[in-house]
């Protein structure tokens, strides 16, 4: 398979991916989740909390910069120096 | 506008949140900084109070730094043993900082605690950087034109520090540094508590120590400093998001448009000369300054809020803008020199040589 193919590949599964990130914290914040999630802390689940915050930050960071850079491997003509 | 619960009353000005994200993100992955020291200051101004600021910066820049390490990485900046060496220092570090913050936060202090300091250290670290950068744009002016090489002051004490024979010593051949273990937690340690106090990963300091402490090459301390931001930021968001200090959605938000940003930003850096990188860093940080000094003047004396308020807006906004030109003109004009076309004499010194 092409490079070219593989990436595209990459990023429809990432768009898809991150698709389903933003979806879920979209329906976090307006169903009112991640104000209950905030004031955990007080009743001694902050644990729990900055996990959650920690997982969507590495997540979304991941997959940010695999699809930037799979999206990037999309249209340049060389390799990388 | 967008509101958030956990700010009750406040409405969040979504464009320039997001503004804020796509300009942090190209400065982040063009100079190496997490972006912090542009965040915190900035969704102060834009509303937040100020340990909700620096626990959702902090928390942005966990997830930013990921996105530009992967790209440096790829580019080979990453020397991975000097960002872990780093990182351990800086972990302890972090922890005494969030301490210190939420001590503040208790007795009321927390606005001018946090300003103050991020103030005195973007201006000490920002003059610095830049006149090292402006002496070093003349010396490559002279060596165009003719004049013989001059060795950069910078090194001397890089390798004055280099030289300390304090086993253990190690080796870190990608940044092409042998330095004694304490130095580098020293700087580690410093580096960690800024980053818990104020809310930022620590690059704005990180970057010029590894560049003008340790002497490691520009381009690796930019993807390195961004490994052991990261890592240091990550802990950060634990210890804030345990202390309730952290708007996820509004992280997640700014992420996203960072995410955009940084790729530029470091697309950049194939196209440009290791001085720029120092020289727009500078600027950036003491542009910064401005602003947060602008906000801390309204936050002691109530009276000028009027003007301090939006000054600060202007300045912080205006600055990040500012910087995102400067970069954007330095890849325009790498792009025409590569191309053949004419750029400006000023300019040649600051752009690199075809690959």
């Amino acid at each position: 398979m092409n490079p070219r193919k593989k990436s595209a590949i990459w990023v429809g599964v990432l768009c898809t991916a991150f698709s389903l990130l933003v979806w879920h914290m979209a329906s976090w914040y307006s169903n009112g989740m991640h104000m209950q999630m905030f004031q955990w802390p007080d009743s001694g689940r902050g644990l729990l909390t900055a996990l959650y915050n920690l997982a969507v930050m590495l997540a979304a960071g991941i997959m940010l910069g695999v699809l930037m850079d799979r999206i990037g491997n999309l249209f340049k003509r060389g390799g990388d120096r | 506008m967008i509101s958030f619960p956990m700010i009750p009353g406040v409405e969040i000005n979504l464009y320039l949140l997001v503004f804020a994200g796509l300009g942090a993100g190209i400065v982040s992955g063009f100079t190496g900084v997490g972006g912090g020291f542009l965040m915190t200051p900035a969704l102060i101004i834009l509303g937040f109070p100020a340990n909700l600021a620096v626990g959702t910066s902090i928390t942005w820049v966990a997830g930013n730094c990921l996105v530009g390490g992967l790209r440096h990485g790829r580019l080979g900046n990453l020397d991975i043993r000097l960002g872990l060496v780093m990182v351990a220092a800086a972990t302890a570090g972090a922890e005494v900082g969030v301490r210190i913050l939420n001590w503040a936060k208790t007795s009321g202090l927390a606005d001018e605690g946090v300003l103050s300091i991020a103030l005195v250290m973007l201006v000490a670290v920002g003059t610095y950087t830049l006149a090292e950068s402006v002496r070093r744009k003349k010396e490559l002016d002279g060596e165009r034109k003719g004049r013989p090489a001059v060795l950069a002051e910078r090194l001397s004490l890089a390798q004055r520090l280099q030289g300390i024979n304090l086993p253990p010593r190690i080796a870190f051949p990608r940044a092409q540094v042998t330095v004694s273990i304490w130095v580098m937690l020293v700087v580690g340690f410093c580096v960690g508590v800024l980053a818990g106090i104020v809310g930022v990963g620590g690059g704005f300091v990180t970057v010029p120590s590894l560049i003008y402490v340790l002497g490691v090459p520009s381009f690796v301390a930019v993807g390195t400093s961004l490994l052991q931001t990261g890592f240091s930021a990550a802990y950060g968001v634990v210890r804030h998001s345990m202390s309730g200090n952290v708007v996820v959605f509004a992280a997640f938000i700014i992420l996203v448009a960072s995410s955009i940003g940084v790729q530029f930003g470091v697309q950049v850096t194939r196209y440009v000369r290791a001085v720029s990188v120092r020289y727009i860093l500078g600027v950036c940080i003491l542009l910064s300054a401005a602003g947060t000094a602008l906000k801390l003047t309204g936050v002691l004396v109530p009276e000028t809020a009027s003007w301090s308020g939006p000054g600060s807006l202007a300045v912080t906004f205006g600055g990040l803008g500012l910087t995102v030109m400067m970069i954007g003109s330095l890849f325009f004009l790498a792009l025409r020199k590569r191309r053949g076309k004419g750029v400006p004499t000023w300019a040649q010194s600051f752009l690199g040589e075809e690959d």
